[in-house]
């Protein structure tokens, strides 16, 4: 178990990453934790990105691809970005790359 | 007339969003269970016992909070060791979404507050009671229909 | 009177009374001995010993679409709100008087309670009938003085044993009769109007 202290710095690094548009994090019920973005915009992405990272890792369980370390959603708008750990899930929400 | 089927129709996409998602039940706020839908019929509960026990906990919470001080009630969850019930206020109604132990918390509750809105709007039209009716034919003959059930009712209390 | 989204036709009743009154045990009696209607489950809230802690629930359905929501309340003073919650929308009160000596405290607190929470709907002849409860005790007051002390001349009255079913039925039956030929009037009177 990370400190407090040591989650709110790493939050504040990625938070200050060029294009961050917002990092949440969320347990494995779906519900937030620890945020940037407003309460509604945080419980909308916690809840279905929680869902689908269920879904990702009965995937990669059936794929026999071991464990789900990490995966990204490439949009329009940027990129969703998710790293799923064992109790909780860490999302960065991204612009696009200027290239 | 208000069609009756709305009311299934929205309990469903509810209970179909999320896949832990048992039973979603609505009710108002005196314990009437006015609709609900099951993911497995066959498992057998008193619907109406429920849909009473859930107005019952969600209105004593709310009384809490007025008692307290701290605002109108949105959403009692109650946890157990196989599963969770979820009560949510929507408008005169309340809903209730009973799920499996381990369901995404987050999405549930996304999903009542989406299909809340809704019930909302319908749960207003159907308590109104008296649709709007262009000509008084279909409400007189709707009158004449309770007054059918009721004569036939009170005759059935004098074999009780 | 309220309809479900099947359009059944509900009405709610609720047992109110002090607490040992036997309100309870009535409506346990009502669920138990139940003939021409269908009953459904009997719910109970109560607390380790037995004591109604929130409502018992039960329903009576009638071939005809009808439907009695039966309710009790929780009899202690302490339960208060919770009475109110259950008193939300009822078309219908049984008042369950304790005939013992000692009681009549209990059973003027809990009718001035339900006059306070009917406010105007007590006025608005709300249907009530009364169940002069425990006729069997053997300090029971009679009911002459009973009536009087409690105010309550102008109901419909019953002398009952709930223990051993005596009365239970002609109250709950003369009270489910009195709501539905009310809002049989109700109806008549409306297409009266259209007419």
């Amino acid at each position: 178990m990370i400190s407090q202290k040591v989650f709110q710095s790493t939050l504040k690094k990625l938070k200050a990453h060029e294009g961050v548009r917002g990092v949440i994090v969320t347990n494995s019920e779906g519900l937030p934790i620890s945020s940037t973005l407003d309460t509604d915009k945080t419980e909308k992405v916690a809840a279905l990105i929680t869902s689908l990272v269920g879904k990702a890792k009965s995937i990669v369980a059936e794929l026999e691809e071991k464990n789900l370390n990490f995966f990204t959603i490439d949009t329009k708008n940027g990129e969703v970005l998710v790293a799923p750990e064992e109790t909780y899930i860490l999302i960065v929400l991204k612009d696009k790359r200027k290239a | 007339m208000l069609n009756v089927k709305a009311f299934d129709e929205i309990l469903s996409k509810i209970i179909k969003s999320e896949s832990g998602i048992k039973k979603v039940i609505l009710v108002d706020r005196t314990g009437l269970t006015i609709a609900h839908v099951s993911k497995f019929s066959y498992y057998p509960v008193d619907i109406d016992g429920i849909g009473a026990i859930a107005s019952a906990v969600f209105c004593a919470s709310e009384e809490q909070g007025k008692n307290l001080d701290i605002g109108e009630l949105k959403i009692v969850t109650s946890e157990f060791d196989d599963g969770k019930i979820f009560a949510a206020s929507c408008g005169k109604g309340v809903l209730c979404v009973i799920t499996e132990a381990d369901v995404n918390i987050g999405m549930v509750r996304l999903v009542i507050k989406k299909g809340s809105d809704k019930l909302q709007q319908i749960l207003d039209e159907f308590l109104a009671e008296k649709p709007v009716a262009p000509t008084p034919t279909p409400e007189t003959t709707k009158e004449m229909a309770e007054k059918e059930e009721l004569e036939a009712a009170l005759k059935e209390l004098e074999k009780f | 009177m309220k309809r479900d989204a099947s359009g059944r036709i509900h009405f709610k009743i609720v047992f109110w009374g002090a607490s040992p009154s036997g309100k309870t045990t009535a409506l346990k009696w009502v669920h138990e001995n139940v003939e021409g209607y269908n009953k459904g489950g009997f719910t109970s809230v109560d607390d380790p010993n037995g004591l109604t802690l929130y409502f018992d629930y039960t329903t009576l359905t009638s071939e005809s679409n009808v439907i009695f929501d039966l309710y009790t309340v929780a009899g202690q003073k302490r339960h208060k709100h919770q009475r109110n919650v259950v008193l939300k929308g009822t078309d219908g009160v049984i008042f369950v008087v304790d005939s013992s000596r000692n009681m009549m405290p209990d059973n003027k607190f809990s009718i001035e309670e339900l006059r306070d929470n009917l406010g105007d709907r007590l006025v608005s002849n709300l249907p009530i009938v009364i169940m002069l409860n425990k006729r069997d005790a053997p300090d029971s007051i009679t009911k002459k003085k009973l009536l009087s002390e409690l105010g309550l001349d102008r109901y419909h009255t019953y002398e009952t044993i709930a223990t051993r079913g005596i009365g239970i039925k002609s109250a709950f039956t003369s009270l489910a009769r009195e709501i539905l030929a009310k809002n049989l009037q109700k109806i008549e009177d409306k297409q009266r109007k259209v007419l």
